[in-house]
């Protein structure tokens, strides 16, 4: 019990400090890709510390881990074809 | 299955299941399921944002520098810790602790609603400057897809106020439930309630930078 | 077990009748009870949806637009797509059959959430209304696709009213995706190992994968025309420099795997059938299993072959071509495991058989026909032609409904515990595949000549085989009509059925017919391969594989 409570709070404060990179990134001067790569990356980062401490995928089966990322194929594949579109798209 | 998932001792087994673990699994199978179909929802969102920065990149960095940098990342800071307060509540459940559950939903609450308002906030600040569609003022913008990324903000961050409110309103009644009735059927609830409320999380994480951020 | 099974329904307590009030009914977490009501429900639904169709081919007997307005054919189609497709084609064998066959395949006492399939029903009905009242107080002009700028921006119509039925009976679907995930999961029966289940649940396994990933996709699109339409937050809106491809993308990221969600149920309902009736081991049971899956997966990189004409870029629309093409390999590995099947078997023609080999027949044509469509440039030439509403009939329509009622005559027995009347049987289901093919093959020339679709009007030289097509109409109505009677007549007059009237293998035959509450005394271990179908008479016995042996 104690152990999962200072875990959470350590998680939480790992979160805040991600949060403030994110923030600090985005002052920085990049250029658009490379805020746009920091943005993204600081989000998968925390996304996955939730998912994985948060929501108790460190504890779960293969077969939660699974359905916990089983739409992001999915959604990859939705961005993915529609981008194909989109930059291709003759004006 | 042989050892025991965390949490299952005590629970009532419904008729349907072999045994409490199954029940369990399958609960949480469903929840995560439901969840990805939650994420697939959400990614109408994500793939706006992304094929109209494409199209309109000067206005929606324009449009972005307009939205309250400040509101939003305290939001991001009560959101996460409405987080922690609910993952300690399932920690609570799992040791049978009532008052210390009881305390994180009500926190959980308290971090939603505080969410809500500042949102509600920002929105009538927005409202003031004439970025809200139908606001009775001149859009302040004049770059093409300014007002697109506006719609699509109040879109987004609309539909995640919803998931929010009926996430507090979950937390609520489970609260409830816990105080007044015991313990009978919560552990479950509060496990799939928590996880729901993390997904709300989640969904909040990736709109912070593509709302906020866009070209800072 | 075997013994008790002659007289179904007055000594033993079965799922029909330990309580008879409407209230038992309106409360059941039953499987088996909400597979019936949602059988009452869809049959209901597709009534209807029938009526708008055949107002529609009344319509089209001749050139002028004498039955309707051209406004009045634009809701009526409207009222056809909405309701065929959300109220009955998506639902229709997933939640019946699904519902009622899937825990008995698999050896469970019930759905994992057996509560969340009630509200499912509820749902479903509460979305039937409301698009009901919608779609005939008013009505809807802008087809089943709700394309914008014209649904957002231009019509008159109750369109916001539609689109949120649509929105609702979505979660209704979404609900029994999840239901059946967990419970193909979490609920078999102890030694029901993956590549032991019946191949049906393999396909409803891929079909609520579609369902769950697919579903909230369609949500979020109408969701944003609703907005733009009720709030004036335009997302799509050109003027703003939105980009109404953008929708078109989001919707048929869930309508064309719609499709599959239709589809893919029939072809398990299929495979169950053909296996049975020709007393034979399924051939590639691993094959026919994958490919379900691979239909699923790959089915949701295709939706831009609805759009090569809509503007699209020439590289997102080779890539759409080619995926259209792949999905073919899964699909033809299907109809080559049911023909390699069937050779050589010991075929018994029934109605359920008959029903399946129209589902091959024309799911062939419908599967062909598309090939064409996926092509760039053949699609070009008949994009929104009549090619298009009979390719995608013969898939949707011939194909799957036959597959439902196929399943329907196959398992009626389990689910009644009666027999139905054979000969009409067969009648119906020659009806059915004559009138279908006779209403929709001459639209394929029809569109390949070029006559548009939607448009209640056309030129004179299309009339032959119009009316050619609205005689076949006629056939198939009746086709359908006719097990509305003879199965309600079986219900009281049928003999009755036995727990085993096929000497079908699967746990769903070993428990008496109708199945008691809970489906199982006691939870059965599964020690064999699903199919072990020997000939009928083989070792001088009928009974091919006795329930001991299934169950253990």
């Amino acid at each position: 019990m104690r152990h999962h409570v200072r875990l959470f709070v350590a998680t939480w404060a790992v979160l805040l400090l991600l949060l403030g990179g994110t923030w600090g990134a985005a002052m920085l001067p990049l250029n658009e890709t490379w805020s746009v790569v920091c943005n993204m990356g600081f989000a998968a980062a925390k996304t996955a510390i939730v998912a994985w401490l948060f929501m108790h995928l460190n504890e779960s089966t293969g077969l939660t881990r699974v359905a916990a990322i089983a739409a992001i194929p999915f959604l990859f594949s939705l961005g993915l074809v529609t981008l194909l579109d989109v930059l291709f798209r003759v004006p | 299955m042989t050892r025991p998932l965390p949490g299952a001792e005590g629970v009532a087994v419904q008729e349907q299941y072999e045994s409490a673990d199954q029940q369990m699994s399958a609960n949480r199978l469903g929840m995560w399921v439901f969840l990805a179909s939650e994420v697939m929802l959400f990614g109408g969102f994500f793939l706006g944002f992304l094929v109209y920065r494409v199209m309109h990149p000067q206005g929606f960095e324009e449009a972005a520098s307009h939205t309250d940098l400040l509101i939003g990342t305290v939001n991001t800071v009560v959101l996460l810790t409405s987080s922690l307060t609910v993952a300690l509540a399932v920690t609570a459940v799992r040791h049978g602790r009532r008052g210390m559950g009881i305390g994180c939903l009500a926190a959980t609450v308290g971090l939603g609603a505080a969410f809500l308002a500042l949102k509600g906030y920002e929105y009538w600040k927005e409202y003031g400057e004439g970025l809200m569609p139908h606001a009775g003022k001149p859009f302040p913008l004049h770059e093409e897809g300014t007002m697109l990324f506006f719609n699509l903000y109040f879109a987004a961050t609309g539909l995640h106020a919803a998931h929010l409110t009926l996430g507090i309103v979950m937390m609520s009644t489970i609260a409830v439930l816990w105080a007044v009735r015991g313990t009978a059927r919560v552990p479950e609830l509060v496990e799939s309630g928590a996880l729901y409320w993390h997904l709300i999380d989640v969904i909040w994480i990736w709109l912070y930078p593509l709302i906020y951020l866009a070209g800072r | 077990m075997t013994a008790t099974a002659t007289n179904p329904a007055s000594q033993r307590p079965t799922y029909l009748n330990h309580a008879y009030t409407l209230w038992s009914w309106l409360s059941t977490t039953d499987h088996k009870r909400i597979g019936m009501l949602y059988l009452g429900t869809l049959t209901l639904m597709f009534f209807i949806g029938g009526l708008a169709a055949t107002l529609i081919r009344l319509e089209l007997m001749t050139p002028v637009g004498d039955v309707l307005s051209a406004d009045g054919y634009n809701k009526v189609f409207t009222i056809h797509g909405v309701i065929m497709v959300w109220f009955f084609l998506v639902p229709s064998i997933p939640n019946t059959l699904g519902n009622f066959i899937l825990p008995l395949m698999i050896g469970a006492r019930d759905l994992a959430f057996p509560r969340l399939n009630l509200a499912s029903w509820y749902i479903f009905v509460a979305a039937s209304i409301m698009a009901l009242y919608f779609l005939l107080a008013g009505g809807v002009d802008t087809g089943w696709t709700f394309y914008t700028p014209y649904s957002s921006m231009f019509s008159n119509s109750n369109v916001t009213g539609v689109i949120a039925a649509v929105f609702i009976v979505g979660f209704s679907s979404i609900a029994t995706g999840v239901n059946f995930i967990v419970t193909i999961h979490k609920m078999r029966a102890p030694g029901m190992t993956w590549f032991r289940m019946p191949i049906l649940c393999w396909s409803l396994y891929a079909t609520s994968l579609v369902i769950v990933l697919a579903t909230p996709v369609l949500a979020i699109s109408l969701l944003l025309v609703a907005l733009e339409r009720v709030a004036g937050v335009g997302i799509f809106d050109p003027a703003l420099g939105g980009d109404p491809l953008l929708f078109q993308h989001l919707f048929w990221f869930y309508s064309h795997p719609a499709v599959y969600i239709m589809i893919l149920p029939g072809m398990g309902v299929t495979t169950e059938i053909i296996a049975c009736f020709a007393r034979r081991r399924i051939f590639g049971y691993r094959f026919i299993a994958f490919s379900s899956m691979a239909i699923a997966l790959i089915g949701f990189g295709v939706w831009g072959h609805h759009m090569f004409v809509a503007g699209q870029s020439a590289v997102a629309a080779i890539v759409f071509s080619l995926m259209s093409f792949l999905i073919a390999v899964p699909s033809a590995i299907k109809v080559y495991t049911w023909t390699a099947t069937l050779y050589k078997g010991d075929i018994r023609m029934a109605a359920p058989l008959v029903y399946a080999l129209s589902f091959i027949v024309l799911f062939v044509i419908g599967g062909i026909t598309g090939l064409i469509l996926a092509s760039l440039a053949l699609d070009v030439h008949v994009t929104d032609t009549y090619f298009v509403i009979s390719h995608f009939h013969f898939i949707m329509v011939g194909a799957s409904v036959s597959a439902y009622m196929g399943g329907l005559h196959f398992w009626w027995p389990k689910m009644t515990g009666r027999m139905y009347a054979e000969r009409p049987a067969l009648l119906a289901a020659l009806f059915i595949g004559i009138g279908f093919v006779l209403t929709f093959l001459p639209q394929f020339w029809a569109g390949y000549l070029g006559m548009p679709r939607r448009y209640h009007e056309y030129p004179d030289e299309f009339q032959v085989l119009n009316v050619m097509s609205s005689a076949g109409a006629g056939i198939l109505g009746l086709g359908y009509a006719m097990p509305l009677f003879y199965l309600t007549w079986s219900l009281r007059h049928g003999e009755p059925a036995g727990d085993n009237p096929w000497q079908a293998t699967g746990l769903e035959w070993s428990v008496p017919s109708p199945p008691p509450k809970h489906n199982f005394v006691e939870i059965p271990v599964v020690e064999h391969e699903a199919y072990s179908y020997r000939p009928f008479g083989a070792q001088g016995s009928e009974r091919v594989e006795s329930d001991e042996e299934i169950q253990r």
